[in-house]
């Protein structure tokens, strides 16, 4: 029973994943390290800090989000993330689609009709 | 200052490869992860604050990180490995292929249509007129080619050089986008229409796949701290473009205001011209054709308007110094194939005129020999130069030359070969002639050969047609010439040579020449081999280049008898057996009272500037002179003035140190000097000048003074330093105060020759002929009678002594009936009886006309040899007799 539910919850968060490092970017641009500090914090997404870091270079690559490098006095250079115009194109439509999918799934929950 | 042991550094390096290996077809870029990692380790440790770190720090930290291929998360606090959806494999997405397309490609495709066909320089405008700008076009499919892969196979130590490269290529299509702007309407209407006209869109589209590229450059280098170097490459692209491509509308701009404008102005434009004006712009305005952006689609012209070919030569040779039609013709640029049947359907315009006009494309000289006998004792040469021209064009040419003669020189026989059989000429009036030729040329289109008289010791010859695909012509002059005594023991020979053409000399062709004389005869040049195989005469002979025929080096010297001063010959032309007698005597010039030098200033004088500084400097003290120099306005570089040591001297170094700048109009200095010299009795110009192929100046101004003194007026004796034309003697033609001086030695020698005959007690041989009754020559003093050049050297003489007397016709009919081509008469060779009969013209007895060898030696040769042939064929008849 619960090898069903960690599939399902795995299925579930897999698709999660992307938006989520979407919506962390959409107010501001973030460093890499402070990034995956803030996603790995969020309770139920159950993400390690290296699977985060082929997600942003795959959405780098794909033009949803774009980086710069910028010397720290802390430490190693910070490499900052924020979205590009077509990042924030498709977490705009990404929102919808949840918003619209959680809405019919909790109207099925509460006895409506979809 | 965190320290790392072996061991963990080989721990991390082992993580890193094995994420490498694993990200290999992810989506993600690999190299940029590993560093992310890299980078967030060394987070995790500034944080930890670690000063060693271990093996067991690494793995620790590694432990947080999880399982790198696991993007899929677990379920809280049990980590599992799960795979990874596979994201997409990177496939070129619609916009890299736009940008390999549009940026690499087209401009590629674009480019080797251009040099294969050469299409758009025959219809437009030259895109790729030289080398440079071919290296700019070639750069643009290349640089964008390499920042393609690049960015696919993500290498990023390229991305900061091809930033710059980047940027330089945009510089380069914004610059092509713009030259084609005047196109890319009408072709963006030909490819809804017709579907075609992408090639002329390959600048524009270039330009915007390069952008596109920058781009991409920028997206996928994102670790780099920056694509820079926008601003570097444009700028070196502007600069290497200002270099390369502005020149071209600067020596149109330059071109327009030096054919248009004020005096000062065409001054002023000239100067800048031969600053930073494009020679190969102005010899390809010359010629009216399309390259270099001559011709203007829709009235816009890219590179600068054109102006008229006429205009362009006058201003080529201000710029240069060297007329337009003395370089190769210009090629529009490069190209497997060019349109040549566009240039080749271009009408000759000159064809049947009396210009020479530009070089013809396909026509050269195949052949070339001279052959001479000479006459050292009666001073006489007599010269046939057969010619064969060859056109490999698809159409029928007309060959031009104008050809210099020997001083003194006179053409007395012309011959066409048609069918490979000769044709002689009639000689008539100038306008007979020319009026029978044009007739044949321009109407009937069949084979004529013209020769006019263009100057002072000059002719044109012109035939036509050099048929098509490589077709030929043939030639023959004769040219019939006194020699120029040196001494009472030496005698000179020049020969003929090319002064403009209109068709090539091929580099490897030689000029075959072989002379006769009784008399030994030499020459300086090595080229010259003596033959003595024949008994009681000396030949030479030689293989020259056509620039060494004009050389005084390759001058022929003959040893003569100083006794021989007379020489005569029955003229059977005379109505009553007259005989011309030709005596030698010496005689002493007069010193001129005021000699004024005009000095030509073009550039091609400067290597003579020190020569003629040294014949200045040795002057005769006292005598009145004055110097002119012929530069972009007159100078005085001495006023008139009595001559000392210190006065020449100081002139002549001025003058010695001067440079020549491009082409000079000598007119306006020559008027200048011929008044300084009209203001005395005796007054003479020497005019020490180059080639000048264009009349600059109004002709008639110095025609005028001319006309007025025909007989009486200063003398010009005119020294040319090098071969070419000179449209100045040519508009004096016929006048006998023009006298050129013979250059056979160096410019120093021969104008020494001539200043030096003016001191005091200096004599110079001169040859007089004259007609007589045959009872009227002493008896003692006949001797064996000579040549019938003799004759034809006399009426030569007679014919412009009438011509100064202003006896036209008269002159007419002795030329006529000497068959000699004059500044009145000409020669014409026609195809036909009936084209001689339609044009009133009667060619000569073939018997009357000269010939190498001369015609009694020719009949003893022919003699000897059926002579031989009969003998030997008695032999053979007697030896089967024996055998019975």
């Amino acid at each position: 029973m619960m090898d069903f539910f960690d599939n399902w919850t795995v299925q579930v968060r897999k698709g999660l994943l992307e938006v989520c490092i979407l919506n962390a970017l959409a107010n501001q641009e973030r460093y890499g390290y402070d990034l995956v500090k803030t996603l790995v914090q969020i309770p139920g997404l159950g993400v390690t800090e290296g699977t985060l870091y082929p997600l942003l270079s795959r959405l780098r690559v794909q033009g949803l989000i774009s980086a710069r490098l910028e010397e720290s006095s802390e430490g190693p250079a910070r490499k900052y993330y924020s979205l590009t115009r077509d990042g924030r194109k498709i977490m705009a439509a990404m929102n919808d689609y949840l918003e619209t999918l959680n809405k019919g799934a909790r109207t099925l929950r509460d006895g409506g009709k979809a | 200052m965190t320290t790392w042991t072996d061991s963990a550094k080989e721990k991390l390096e082992d993580y890193l490869t094995r994420v490498r290996s694993t990200l290999h077809s992810s989506g993600a870029d690999p190299v940029e992860v590993t560093e992310d990692i890299r980078r967030h380790i060394s987070e995790e440790i500034a944080a930890g604050q670690l000063e060693v770190v271990t093996t067991d720090d690494v793995e620790r930290i590694l432990l947080r990180l999880g399982a790198l291929q696991a993007a899929a998360p677990t379920r809280a606090g049990h980590p599992a490995t799960v795979s990874v959806p596979a994201t997409k494999p990177l496939e070129p997405k619609p916009r890299h292929v736009f940008a390999l397309l549009f940026g690499s490609i087209l401009p590629l495709l674009a480019l080797v249509f251009e040099l294969a066909t050469r299409g758009c320089a025959a219809i437009m405008f030259d895109p790729i007129p030289d080398t440079w700008h071919l290296l700019l076009v070639g750069v643009v499919p290349l640089v964008n080619a390499l920042t393609w892969w690049s960015i696919r196979e993500r290498r990023h130590s390229w991305f900061a050089p091809l930033g710059h490269a980047n940027a330089f290529v945009l510089g380069i299509t914004i610059y092509y986008a713009f030259m084609f702007a005047t196109v890319t309407p009408f072709a963006v209407v030909g490819i809804i229409i017709y579907g075609l006209g992408l090639l002329p869109l390959a600048p524009l589209f270039g330009f915007i796949a390069t952008w596109r590229l920058r781009v991409l450059l920028k997206r996928t280098a994102a670790e780099q701290p920056s694509i820079a170097g926008l601003r570097w490459g444009l700028g070196a692209a502007a600069l290497l473009l200002a270099l390369v491509a502005l020149p071209i509308p600067f020596t149109r701009y330059w071109s327009q205001i030096a054919a248009h404008e004020s005096p000062e102005d065409k001054v002023e434009a000239v100067k800048w011209l031969r600053l930073f004006g494009r020679e190969e712009v102005l010899l390809s305005d010359c010629y009216g054709n399309s390259g270099w952006g001559g011709n203007a689609p829709w009235g816009i012209y890219v590179q600068g308007r054109p102006v008229s070919p006429e205009a362009a030569r006058s201003i080529f040779y201000r710029v240069t110094g060297r007329p337009f039609n003395a370089v190769a013709p210009p090629q529009s640029g490069f190209g497997l194939k060019r349109w040549d049947f566009l240039d080749e359907l271009s009408w000759d315009a000159e064809q049947g005129g009396t210009i020479v006009g530009g070089r013809l494309k396909g026509l050269s000289l195949a052949q070339s020999r001279l052959d001479g006998l000479m006459d050292a004792d009666a001073a006489w040469s007599y010269v046939e130069w057969t010619l064969e021209f060859k056109n490999v064009s698809t159409t029928q040419r007309e060959a031009r030359a104008q050809i210099a003669l020997p001083p003194g020189g006179v053409v007395s026989r012309l011959t066409l070969w048609v069918n490979g059989e000769e044709r002689e000429a009639a000689f008539a009036g100038c306008s007979q002639v020319r009026q029978a030729y044009q007739q044949v040329v321009n109407v009937q289109r069949r084979d004529p050969v013209l020769v006019t008289s263009c100057g002072p010791d000059r002719v044109l010859m012109q035939c036509f047609p050099v048929p098509e695909n490589g077709g030929t012509i043939k030639v023959r002059l004769g040219i019939t010439s006194p020699l120029h005594l040196e001494n009472a023991e030496s005698a000179v020979a020049l020969w003929p040579h090319f002064i403009e053409r209109n068709f090539n000399v091929p580099d490897h062709l030689e000029h075959s020449l072989w002379v006769e004389a009784r008399q030994p005869v030499h020459s300086a040049s090595p080229a010259f081999k003596t033959d003595l195989s024949k008994p009681g005469v000396q030949a030479l002979r030689a293989q020259l280049r056509d620039a060494r025929l004009s050389e005084p080096a390759s001058a022929v010297r003959l040893r003569r008898d100083a006794a021989a001063n007379e020489a005569w010959i029955t003229d059977h032309r005379s109505t009553d057996g007259q005989i011309v007698r030709q005596t030698i005597k010496p005689r002493r010039e007069p010193a001129p009272e005021r000699i004024v030098f005009v000095v030509d200033g073009s550039l091609s004088m400067t290597e003579f500037f020190p020569q003629i500084a040294g014949v200045l400097r040795n002057l005769t003290n006292g005598v009145e002179f004055a110097v002119l120099l012929a530069g972009d306005s007159v100078e005085e570089l001495s006023p008139v003035r009595r001559g000392d040591e210190a006065t020449c001297r100081q002139v002549a170094d001025q003058l010695a140190q001067r440079k020549g700048a491009g082409g000079q109009d000598n007119v306006p200095a020559l008027m200048r000097g011929w008044d300084w010299a009209a203001e005395r009795p005796n007054g003479v110009v020497v005019w020490i000048h180059g080639p000048q192929p264009q009349l600059l100046e109004n002709g008639e101004t110095i025609q005028q003074r001319f006309d007025w003194r025909p007989g009486g007026g200063p003398v010009i004796f005119e020294v040319q330093t090098s071969p070419g034309p000179d449209r100045v003697i040519e508009n004096l033609n016929g006048k006998a105060a023009l006298k050129s001086v013979a250059r056979y030695g160096t410019l120093r020698e021969d104008l020494g020759r001539l200043t030096d005959g003016w001191r005091g007690g200096a004599t110079q041989l001169e040859l007089t002929r004259e007609r007589s009754a045959s009872g009227v020559m002493p008896v003692t003093n006949r001797g064996k009678e000579n040549s019938r050049h003799l004759a034809r050297l006399w009426a030569y003489d007679e014919i412009l002594r009438l011509i100064a007397a202003r006896k036209r016709d008269a002159a007419v009919q002795l030329a006529g009936l000497y068959q000699l081509v004059t500044p009145v008469s000409g020669a014409v060779v026609l195809e036909t009886r009936q084209q001689f009969d339609q044009a009133g013209l009667q060619p000569v007895d073939p018997q009357s006309v000269p010939m190498v060898p001369e015609p009694g030696t020719f009949v003893l040769l022919v003699l000897g040899l059926l002579a031989a042939a009969l003998l030997r064929w008695r032999r053979r008849s007697a030896k089967p007799a024996a055998n019975c």
